[in-house]
């Protein structure tokens, strides 16, 4: 067998390979465009029924839907207009692109055509409060086969036209789309969250919602300080007795417990860390409530359903992330620390507590931050103790907290109740980010200390 | 010749493999002795029965008697944090710790008790002066270890050791990762720590036990085969396989 690698033979035969390639993709890039013209969404207003396809998407003006109260035209949102001529538009550079030989750009082009229909999908979904401000509670879409191939062929024809630059830059390519899937998401639901939050805050007025003191959805009256105080009470107070405890099983297990212990005692945490958090509300509800109800200077004073078993709740449920994050920073503090701090004569004690514990601290931070991220957005065990009236947070009152309210209202909320809901989300999340990035900041801290 | 550390017939045991067979040495005060021989001879494992750090291992067995000025130091009635204080250890890779110089130097004398930060100023200078580090680092004492050069970490980690005031300072093959001019630094150090401290060095590098030790012995199989004065050593072997190693011939 030859093993020249430039025979004129062997190039004749890749030549031809990616001419398939390059063939298939420009027909499945086609096919993309007709799925303009095609059925693409099917909208069921109550008892109306309208299917229509891209083209008409981004040339009509909206639908006219009559509802029990009222009627009006509903219209369909640029940004959905955009993405369907986006849509036929993308495939068709792909293919003009293809021509010019330029296959990496007519792969992304491709990808960014079988993205479109996904844009749609969450665009299309505002339509959906429209109605519901019509007061029309049956609305259904549904996205027909056009928009789905849209999707599949988008990425089926952008490997095709990758693969003609040979294997290597194929699999760098599935690597890269991949990684766009995952931030893509985190991108869209940002948008998202923003989109569906903001309309309420104009409505009601940013101070009146974050600052007021009342939320009684039934006279339309929004303010969301109990919840965001409530929230916060409950984090940090999570927070102050999961952290001590937490470091200090990490210690235990990273420098002192016999191996064998350890083995024990590790994968309990493991468990706790597995455990569904409605269990913990069951435990919370059974055990926690009625033992704060019954205990003795507490008596007559609380119903047990309260802003302290929250706290009691979410310092379990913190505790697992705050042990294995610390432990395996201890465990990553060299030896050679260890071994120096006691042969200048410390004892192990403050090894541990000089040495060890202050040059994993970044690490141990970066626990510590998980665990708030995991006490703020956990609802459903907050949901089983916290007694769920929107109090002002006292530790042996009733309260309700950021997740309890969206949890316990979503199911029946609409108009601007439902939006206010939305709204409390992106609260939600702002706290979430700003815990995150400083999660990042600090981690990045940690690096650029040791490498100082 | 006043004896500072006295071995006699150490056995120790890593679970069933003896790494030390017989020893039995008398190490002199204020000088420096070479500990030489091939890896796995146990010449770092008979280094740290000196200050027991050995007790950390795991399924660790000793016999024998090690004395320091005739006290033993296996007997349970010994406080090994006081042991360590007076036995300074320097390890192979410079592991300054994750902090400023000062806090590095003055580590040690804070986990035994000295708080009085005027006090803690001047040890923190002696210490750097005594490991000839402090002209070069008195203007960043307040900069991390961790940004100095592997020479200049290396005898920030001696002068830590010097911090704790010991008598003897045991080193564990402290250049063998360190360039020529670093190596060269410590090795003068080392020629003015004998007139204060009774300095041990365990090395891989002949030339090095012939350039700064008194004295010198020969590692093999966990055996001293050979325990004298180094020049008597590189010059006149009593023993074959002394003369083989020294030579370049095995190991």
């Amino acid at each position: 067998m030859s093993i020249a690698m430039n025979s004129a033979e062997n190039a004749l035969k890749i030549q031809k390979k990616n001419n398939v390639k390059k063939g298939l993709a420009i027909v499945l890039g086609l096919i993309s465009v007709l799925a303009f013209f095609l059925p693409y969404i099917q909208f069921v207003f109550k008892n109306t029924t309208y299917v229509v396809s891209a083209f008409q998407l981004a040339t009509i003006r909206g639908f006219r839907v009559h509802g029990p109260a009222l009627s009006g035209l509903v219209t369909i949102p640029f940004l959905t207009r955009i993405s369907v001529v986006a849509g036929v538009l993308l495939p068709i550079a792909g293919i003009v692109l293809l021509f010019l030989k330029r296959p990496v750009m007519a792969g992304t082009a491709f990808v960014l055509s079988g993205i479109t229909p996904l844009i749609v999908l969450i665009t299309t979904s505002s339509i959906q409060t429209a109605v519901t401000q019509l007061n029309i509670s049956k609305i259904s879409i549904a996205y027909l086969w056009p928009s789905i191939y849209m999707l599949a062929g988008g990425i089926v024809c952008a490997i095709l036209s990758i693969w003609t630059q040979g294997t290597e830059k194929l699999a760098e390519s599935i690597f890269l789309v991949f990684s766009c899937v995952s931030v893509g998401s985190v991108i869209l639901i940002t948008v998202y969250i923003f989109a569906a939050g903001s309309p309420a805050i104009l409505q009601i007025g940013l101070g009146q919602f974050l600052f007021g003191r009342t939320w009684n959805a039934e006279a339309g009256v929004f303010g969301i300080l109990p919840l965001i105080l409530s929230s916060i009470a409950g984090t940090v107070g999570a927070i102050l007795l999961g952290v001590p405890v937490g470091i200090l099983t990490a210690v235990f297990l990273a420098e002192t417990a016999k191996p064998r212990l350890a083995r024990l005692v590790h994968p309990a945490i493991e468990l706790l860390a597995g455990i569904p958090s409605v269990i913990y509300g069951f435990f919370g509800m059974l055990v926690i409530v009625p033992a704060i109800r019954s205990f003795p200077p507490f008596r007559n004073h609380t119903i047990g359903d309260s802003l302290l078993a929250s706290i009691l709740i979410l310092a379990i449920m913190v505790l697992p992330t705050i042990v294995s994050v610390t432990e395996t920073s201890l465990k990553a503090v060299p030896q050679a620390y260890r071994e120096a701090s006691l042969a200048l004569g410390a004892t192990p004690t403050a090894t541990i507590f000089k040495v060890s514990i202050p040059a994993a601290k970044s690490g141990i931070l970066a626990g510590v931050i998980l665990g708030v991220g995991r006490a703020i957005g956990e609802t459903m065990a907050v949901i089983m103790v916290a007694g769920n009236v929107a109090n002002m947070p006292s530790i042996l009152g009733t309260v309700r907290l950021l997740t309890t309210g969206i949890a316990m209202e979503m199911s029946y909320a609409s108009g601007l109740h439902r939006q206010a809901l939305f709204t409390i989300g992106l609260v939600l999340f702002v706290f979430i980010m700003i815990v995150n990035i400083s999660f990042t900041y600090i981690s990045k801290k940690g690096v650029q200390m040791d490498a100082e | 010749m006043e004896t500072k550390i006295s071995i006699q017939d150490l056995n120790l045991f890593y679970g069933d493999f003896q790494a030390l067979k017989g020893i039995g040495m008398e190490i002199p005060k204020n000088k420096v002795t070479a500990f030489i021989g091939p890896s796995g001879c146990g010449k770092s494992t008979c280094l740290k029965t000196i200050n027991r750090m050995n007790d950390m291992v795991e399924n660790c067995k000793i016999t024998g008697k090690v004395t320091i000025d005739g006290e033993d130091i296996y007997d349970p009635r010994t406080d090994v944090t006081l042991l360590r204080k007076r036995a300074g250890m320097v390890f192979q890779k410079p592991n300054p710790f994750p902090m400023t110089l000062y806090d590095n130097i003055a580590y040690g004398p804070r986990v035994h008790g000295i708080k009085n930060k005027q006090k803690l100023d001047e040890i923190v200078e002696q210490s750097l002066r005594s490991a000839a580090l402090w002209d070069e680092v008195k203007d960043r004492l307040k900069k991390s270890a961790l940004g100095l050069s592997g020479g200049q970490q290396q005898r920030l980690c001696i002068a830590r050791a010097l911090a704790v005031e010991p008598d003897i300072l045991l080193m564990d093959e402290p250049t063998s990762a360190l360039d020529p001019i670093s190596t060269l630094k410590i090795e003068d150090l080392m020629d003015d720590l004998r007139a204060k401290y009774t300095v041990i060095i365990v090395t891989h590098n002949m030339q090095q036990a012939a350039r700064i030790a008194d004295r010198t012995a020969f590692f093999l199989l966990g055996e001293i085969v050979e325990y004298t004065d180094t020049l008597s050593m590189f010059n006149n072997p009593k023993d074959e396989r002394t003369e083989r190693y020294i030579t370049g011939r095995f190991g």
